[in-house]
């Protein structure tokens, strides 16, 4: 990691602080002060936007360490959301605990169910991994919507209260942005004491060497079971958000689909990196809502199309727009920033 | 004590299919020595190795590690004990940087568990610093500031092999095995291992006052190796598998003229090269 | 080079995010105060159309969607749309997320006055705490009934009265009879709000003394199976399936029902289970399945006031064909949805103009839709259905029915109604709720 010109470790200390020079420090307080600002100038539009793009950032943020860090693919995030959203509505709904509570019961809950589906990953690798996470995807949403349809009401949607907090009720998208803006960044930071500290490293070891990890003295198993449990605990936190943000929601909310995006997020931010999930993230989102922008401005202009027709366009045009970055770039979206610091410290200078 | 095992290995039998890698084979690592394991490819070295650190469990025969028979211990469990290991094939954390592998070799003696490593601030911190100061001291010993921040996927073979050495001091081992550290080098090269290799089997006193590894050294040593030069400068005594069977064991003089070692190692080395 | 892509590719994405803001327009144009006196309208009225056009549902909520344009730019073009006033129609592909379909929602609520959504129940789930607290009427399928439903929250209008159907069933299965214990009915329906409205129902049939022994929602997302549900209704032995579910969703029933060996009709003919579809049954599914599995099926025609549609001198079919074909210039696909959407079209327009006569163009709100235009609909024909009209407090009546059976692929008639079992009144005079 390359450091700002004229900034040098004399201190172990310093090598490990996340904000190392004055203006580091500047940036962030600049860019919390931003955040705090944001929605004064944006609308309820953009502002639900950002609030659900919030929560999907914590999903993949927990993807990224059990796929990202620990190397286990996951097509079954969305699955495990679906277990913390109902968990949270439940836990509000039948035994009225305080929001407080419910969030960080959610995310113990859907880890407790994360270890469970992460102990096949201990046996298979790669490819059968993959079939057993979307074997969880199936069977989580079958047993909510099934077995347990007199609890979660099956397909029908379930009514959740909205946050609460000491009596005052987060209820405009103004207010819960603050809201999931705050578990954001805190679970934003704690995935990168995570990854900067001894599990994160343990991650990254089975990731790239099993074998030599294995040598070292890391439980192998212990070490994935864990990636699975942390990653479905963020899973279980942005769902126990979605639950109360939404305030209505069904297991349609938490289909394949949207685990296979939450992989595609991933993959374009770049694993294995805190950035990634947030650039990947945004990058999706940003597309999604162009499309969902221009599609009706289009159409007008362009009477000989309907907008049927230019929607699936405009899919083709995403899918293109991510298969030509995934060229471009196969590290994604976080090494490009990477590159870009660089640049920008060494400036004017070339190397 | 000096001179007692250290490692034992009784009557194993290492069966793969039709195969007998390892057959009834005897082996005493005892303190304080460097014991050199030699003999043509395919001999069994790796395989001898690998029932050491747990990779392979042989069908027959018992395991000690200082006294404690460890047959069903696993691999990972092995290496907390103190066993660690270089590979053959370098087996490296690639995504990691050179330091960082150092580090992640360290856990096994991290006290942290990931609720506190969650909130990083605290004990986290402290211990973090702590192994860091560990981490460089072997860093400054095997010479490689040049490197310490480079992911070491990309970091040439040479620089590989040492970085590999380097985590396996970094776990704090009681004996070390190396698996042919030194092959593929250039004789420079070579050179800087072998001097890395007795400098830490000396120990190197009040230079790392804080890094017991380097301090006190580590004074058992299991090396194999192909570079005959080497394993009869550094080596206390040899050993020597063909085909599975431990064929003679010795000082290096015992075994320069071991006549069956000659016949089947000397020579066979000799008109290959 | 490499950084400079690096930079670009940052400065445009923090731009393209800052954009968003402006894109969407941060501040809601204000019109220049009216004259008194002075009728000012507005440039256009504007009706949001949720639809999935690229995603797992598209085949099922396209068509409808489709009727309503077709019949709103028809109006636009031949009457230059409500009282000279064009709708502007403004239609989100939702490709059935629910992450587009709220964040288009919230773009575009302070646009339009009133929504329509095709056949997508987890958006009308998810948006219905939006739709109360905005005071947004939305609009979903209007298949042909003549009784237009005030479902529960208030603020979704249309569906075709099946709970009433489901009363038609249950009297036609009551007459016919015969043996000492209870009928055993399982209720098998599409998750979509019209298909959901038998769920009230249970009560009223278990007083005419009908046993309902199992309930099932068929998914309406890329269903390719629905064994699932099938082994679950089945393993209750009824002895009747009422169902709600659309025509995709029941070729594939009728086929896994044959496959599992289970042959349609009365039981005193040895037959295993008579089944009831809803929405007709028509030369174009004929077509799509064996003949073999709708032998036996009882499907009702419910209020299409005994047209046929499909039958080409039938005027209102005809324009909506001709102006489909000519609007979009594609081959005619399956029609009955889009003629229902095309009637649909109609009544939005209609509780538009109601809302127009009540509070006048300058007042025009989405609440005023919602309070003055839907619930004031009354005796209104689209040329469809008989009459419809809009009644809060008595959930009108559905009229006719027509029950028809198929056996060796030639339709036979059973039985036809002029008035279905008022099943809503009942429900409502033996205090439950219908609405909440
Ligand atoms: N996992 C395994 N499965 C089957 N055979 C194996 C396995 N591991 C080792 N062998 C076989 O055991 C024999 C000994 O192999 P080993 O790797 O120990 O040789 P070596 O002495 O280390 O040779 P080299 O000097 O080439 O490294 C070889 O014939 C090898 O093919
Ligand atoms: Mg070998």
């Amino acid at each position: 990691m390359a450091l700002p010109c004229g900034t040098y470790n004399t201190r172990y200390e310093q090598a490990f602080a996340i904000f190392r020079t004055k203006t580091h420090w500047a940036m962030l307080v600049g860019l919390l002060v931003l955040l705090a600002m944001l929605p004064f100038v944006l609308n309820s539009y953009s502002l639900t936007v950002i609030n659900m793009m919030l929560i999907m950032i914590i999903a993949v943020q927990g993807l990224n360490i059990v796929t990202g860090y620990c190397g286990q693919i996951h097509f079954g995030q969305a699955a495990f959301m679906a277990v913390g959203a109902y968990s949270s509505a439940l836990l509000m709904n039948h035994f009225g605990l305080s929001f407080w509570l419910c969030l960080p019961l959610a995310g113990i809950i859907t880890a407790l169910v994360g270890i469970l589906f992460g102990l096949p990953s201990v046996r298979v690798k790669g490819i059968y991994l993959a079939l057993v996470t979307l074997a969880a995807q199936f069977i989580i949403i079958y047993v909510i919507e099934t077995p347990l349809q007199w609890l979660t009401g099956g397909q029908w949607a379930m009514d959740t209260p909205a946050p609460q907090l000491w009596g005052f009720v987060f209820n405009t998208q103004l207010e819960l942005f603050y809201l999931i803006a705050a578990v954001t960044v805190l679970m934003t930071f704690i995935a990168k004491n995570l990854a900067r500290t001894r599990v994160g490293r343990n991650f990254v070891a089975v990731r790239d060497n099993d074998i030599a990890a294995e040598v070292m003295g890391i439980n192998i198993m212990r070490t994935k079971v864990l990636a699975f449990a942390i990653a479905s605990f963020y899973a279980g936190v942005a769902g126990s958000l979605w639950a109360h943000y939404t305030q209505a929601f069904t297991t349609t909310d938490f289909s394949l689909m949207q685990s296979i995006w939450f992989v595609g997020m991933l993959i374009v931010g770049g694993m294995g990196t805190i950035v990634g999930p947030i650039l990947g993230t945004m990058f999706i989102t940003l597309l999604d809502q162009l499309v969902l922008l221009f599609t009706p401005t289009m159409a007008a202009t362009l009477p000989v199309l309907t907008v049927a027709q230019i929607s699936s366009i405009a899919m083709f045009a995403f899918a293109l727009v991510i298969i030509v970055f995934l060229v471009w770039e196969p590290r994604g979206l976080a090494h490009r920033w990477e590159i870009f610091k660089t640049s920008y410290r060494l400036w004017p200078f070339a190397y | 004590m000096k001179g007692d095992a250290k490692i034992k290995l009784e009557n194993i039998y290492m069966r793969f299919g039709g195969l007998t890698a390892l057959d009834n084979v005897t082996v005493e690592v005892k303190r304080g020595e460097i014991l050199a394991i030699i003999g043509p490819n395919g001999a069994g070295k790796t395989v001898l190795l690998n029932c050491i650190s747990g990779f392979y469990h042989p069908q027959e025969g018992n395991i000690y590690f200082e006294g404690e028979k460890i047959n069903s211990k696993r691999a990972h469990e092995r290496g907390r004990m103190g066993l660690a290991r270089t590979f053959q094939n370098i087996e490296l954390y690639s995504g990691l940087t050179s330091v960082e592998n150092l580090m992640a070799a360290r856990q096994g003696l991290m006290k942290s568990n990931f609720l506190a490593n969650a909130l990083y601030f605290g004990p986290t911190h402290k211990e973090e610093v702590k192994h860091r100061r560990i981490v460089e001291d072997i860093i400054d010993f095997l010479e490689m500031e040049a490197v310490r921040d480079s992911v070491v996927g990309v970091l040439p073979y040479g620089l590989r092999k040492r970085v590999e050495l380097g985590r396996a001091l970094a776990l704090e081992p009681k004996v070390l095995l190396l698996d042919e550290p030194m092959a593929g080098m250039n004789l420079e090269e070579k050179e800087d291992l072998c001097r890395f290799i007795i400098d830490v089997y000396e120990g190197q006193g009040s230079m790392y006052p804080d890094t017991p590894t380097l301090r006190d050294g580590v004074d058992t040593i299991v090396l194999i190796e192909h570079d005959m030069g080497v394993v009869m400068g550094i080596a206390d005594r040899i050993v020597v598998l063909d085909f599975g069977h431990l064929i003679a064991e010795g000082t290096p003089d015992e075994i320069k003229t071991n006549p069956a070692v000659v016949k089947v190692y000397l020579g066979e080395e000799a008109s290959s090269d | 080079m490499k950084k400079r892509a690096g930079f670009v590719f940052v400065v445009v994405m923090s731009l393209a995010l800052l954009a968003l803001p402006v894109m969407t327009g941060c501040a809601p144009q204000e019109a220049p105060p009216p004259e008194p006196g002075e009728v000012v309208k507005p440039e256009s009225v504007g009706i949001a159309a949720f639809v999935d056009m690229t995603g797992p549902v598209r085949a099922m909520s396209y068509p409808g969607h489709v009727g309503y344009i077709t019949y709103w730019r028809w109006l636009n073009e031949t009457e230059g749309g409500i009282d000279g006033v064009p709708i502007n129609y403004i239609e989100i592909d939702t490709a059935y997320d629910i992450k587009k379909m709220r964040s288009g929602y919230e773009r575009y609520k302070d646009e339009v006055i009133t929504m329509e959504a095709q056949g997508q129940s987890p958006f009308y789930d998810s948006l219905m705490p939006r739709l109360v607290e905005d005071k947004m009427p939305a609009f979903c399928n209007i298949g042909g009934s003549d009784a237009f439903l005030y479902p529960s929250t208030g603020w979704l209008y249309g569906a075709i009265n099946t709970t009433d159907l489901f009363g038609s069933y249950a009297e036609w299965v009551l007459e016919n009879w015969t043996e000492d214990r209870k009928p055993r009915v399982a209720m098998l329906l599409g998750d979509y709000p019209g298909g959901r409205f038998p769920l009230f129902c249970p009560p009223y049939l278990e007083a005419q003394g009908i046993e309902v022994v199992a309930t099932e929602l068929l998914p309406f997302s890329g269903l390719t199976s629905a064994m699932d549900q099938l082994l679950r209704i089945l393993e209750p032995e009824p002895d009747f399936i009422f169902t709600t579910i659309i025509t995709n969703q029941l070729v594939i029933v009728l086929d896994e029902l044959h496959g599992m060996g289970i042959e349609l009709g009365p039981r005193d003919q040895g037959k295993d289970l008579e089944l009831f579809t809803s929405y007709g049954f028509d030369q174009d599914m004929m077509a799509a399945m064996r003949p073999e599995n709708w032998d036996g099926l009882i499907a009702c025609d419910a209020s299409w006031d005994f047209r046929k549609y499909g039958d080409p001198d039938y005027p209102f079919y005809t324009l909506m064909v001709d102006k489909y074909m000519e609007y979009y210039d594609v081959p005619q696909e399956r029609l009955a949805p889009s003629i229902a959407g095309f009637s649909g079209g109609m009544l939005m327009a209609e509780a538009i103009r109601l809302a127009v006569e009540e509070v006048g163009w300058e007042n025009l709100t989405s609440e005023a839709v919602g309070l003055y235009g839907y619930p004031n609909i009354k005796d209104f024909d689209t040329g469809l259905c008989p009459p419809i009209t809009f009644s809060k407090d008595d959930g009108r009546q559905q009229a006719g029915l027509l029950f028809r059976t198929y056996e060796d692929g030639a339709t036979e008639e059973l039985w036809s109604y002029e008035k279905q079992p008022w099943v809503f009144k009942w429900l409502d005079e033996q205090g439950f709720p219908i609405a909440d």
